[in-house]
């Protein structure tokens, strides 16, 4: 499964659904959306199956929080999963929710080797619960919670060797960060260990009026974006991309189209990893000390 | 201080600063935005299931919200549940209240009902056998018996209109069709108080001289014609399965 997907939403799930002309290689769809929902959730569901390959992409699952995993919750992802015959699963790394309150966003964690720790051990723990791999998402966020003891690029490498967890790399989430942090993000994507990349996502972002960038998947992927997913394509090879849009949805036909402008730079970023790989093999051949990226 | 409480900690502070007074030393940093960014979220997620409540409150539903989250906050998993919690942290507040219109309470857990049933999981029913007097009925899932003091099933959906429904004892029993459908269906009191205990797992005959007590009418013939037809109706509709086998 590879290419570029797309994100399911309430907004234009029955339209793909009429639309048998309409092929995509996969899309993704959140399990929270369906989980303890009977009637018409099922049934879409249900039909998405028969017409699409599935990825699912959690929300809730809070892994750098402090309260108790819900064991109700992992019980009825494990059932979804298994009926939507996931291959994996991913979450976000970040914080949802203390003991007294979820707040239903992405919040930030501090940069420690505290939390590390920690949000590794809550890791580790989620994938003994789940039946399939794991994967984290690198987030937006806008402050550190407290004084970093390092850098965001430190922190989730830390996280991604001490979990073994895989990685959902959003570059959209990384070109935010580098906006409002002052980074650069190939530079970035450069310390990223690009073997432990199993996904891929790709949004649109707004500027608010005081300059900063908000990760909202309210507009179309802007350039920069395209720039870092070919990035990032040359250098793994075939993998998942999600296009994710959550406001301003336009409609279907529209995002079908950023779908393949966003496939035709996929394409080529994959035909460029082909070539540098197919020169690396006859320089092997030929004895030959060609280096890979 | 632990490593862990120390995380704790820094996440009551700022979920607290979300959902209750930003406190000063916040106040104007990068962290504000999450405080704009989650109440705009929950904001969404609220209205567009309570539209119609949200709409006739005006700005007092945001002050409604601010109390809300000061008070209690959302502590479901589910995005989706958290107007669930709202309307049930609000409902006697708002029905105490003399300055909200009286059938507010109603229009707002009607508007959750609403939601409940179009989207209320499939359990897993016992086996079915036809319907039978000495036996506790079986009915469809998603299916509730709502009651309310005003007709606010039969306001429009129109967000702006102000008409204000019929003073009235409403009995609802709310369903979804083969379709997945929404559908309701306006019993009598007397047809209410016996399917009311029939869901409550009461046998049907148990329900019927139990719900004839309790609305004051006599168990006789035409009673039982009466149900009769009503179980018929529902059973036609898919919402009246038959008996636990």
């Amino acid at each position: 499964m590879h290419g570029i997907g797309l994100g399911l939403r309430w907004d234009f799930l029955e339209e793909l659904l009429d639309r048998s002309e309409i092929a995509l290689p996969f899309v993704e769809i959140s399990p929270e959306n369906y989980m303890r929902r009977g009637g018409y959730y099922p049934a879409a569901l249900s039909r998405v199956g028969e017409r699409f390959s599935v990825l699912t992409h959690g929300l809730t699952m809070s892994l750098g929080g402090t309260d108790p995993f819900d064991d109700g919750y992992f019980e009825e992802l494990r059932r979804f999963l298994r009926r939507v015959g996931a291959k994996g699963h991913s979450d976000h790394l970040c914080w949802s929710g203390t003991e007294r309150n979820i707040v239903h966003d992405l919040l930030p964690l501090p940069f420690t080797r505290e939390a590390v720790e920690h949000t590794s051990a809550r890791i580790r723990d989620a994938q003994s619960r789940l039946e399939v791999p794991l994967a984290i998402e690198n987030v937006s966020y806008y402050a550190p919670l407290g004084p970093p003891e390092m850098s965001e690029i430190e922190f989730l490498c830390a996280v991604l060797e001490e979990s073994g967890a895989g990685l959902l790399l959003d570059v959209n989430n990384v070109y935010v960060n580098a906006q409002n942090h002052g980074f650069d993000p190939i530079a970035f994507l450069s310390r990223v260990p690009l073997d432990r990349v199993v996904s891929m996502h790709v949004a649109g972002h707004h500027r608010w009026d005081d300059g900063l960038v908000v990760d909202t998947h309210g507009a179309d992927v802007p350039d920069p974006v395209y720039e870092l997913l070919a990035w990032v394509i040359e250098r793994t090879g075939p993998m998942p991309v999600v296009l994710e849009r959550d406001q301003l949805v336009p409609p279907l036909d529209e995002l079908l189209a950023e779908v393949a402008r966003l496939q035709a730079t996929y394409d080529s970023a994959l035909a460029c990893h082909h070539a540098t790989k197919a020169a690396h093999v006859a320089a092997a051949e030929a004895g030959g000390t060609g280096h890979a990226r | 201080m632990r490593a862990e409480d120390d995380l704790r900690t820094r996440q009551l502070a700022l979920a607290g600063s979300i959902l209750h007074a930003m406190p000063e030393h916040l106040a104007g940093t990068r962290l504000a935005v999450y405080r704009t960014l989650v109440r705009a979220s929950l904001r969404e997620a609220v209205t567009s299931i309570l539209p119609r409540t949200a709409a006739r409150m005006g700005d007092r539903f945001d002050e409604e919200l601010d109390a809300f989250y000061a008070a209690v906050g959302p502590k479901t998993h589910y995005l989706r549940d958290v107007p669930l919690e709202l309307v049930a942290w609000a409902a006697g507040r708002w029905a105490s209240d003399a300055s909200l219109p009286r059938f507010l309470v109603d229009l707002a857990r009607h508007e959750v009902a609403e939601l409940e049933v179009a989207a209320s999981a499939d359990d897993v029913r016992p086996a079915v056998a036809e319907l039978v007097l000495d036996r506790p009925a079986v009915f469809a899932e998603a299916v509730r018996l709502a009651r309310y003091g005003f007709a606010v099933h039969q306001l429009p959906l129109d967000e702006d209109d102000r008409s204000e429904p019929e003073a009235r004892d409403v009995w609802l029993l709310l369903y979804r069709d083969e379709e997945h459908q929404l559908r309701y269906l306006e019993l009598t009191t007397a047809a209410a108080a016996i399917v009311g205990r029939m869901l409550a797992g009461e046998t049907t005959e148990a329900a019927l001289r139990g719900g004839a007590a309790d609305a004051g009418v006599a168990f006789d013939d035409a009673l039982l014609a009466g149900t009769a037809r009503l179980l018929g109706d529902l059973a036609e509709r898919g919402v009246l399965l038959g008996s636990a086998a």
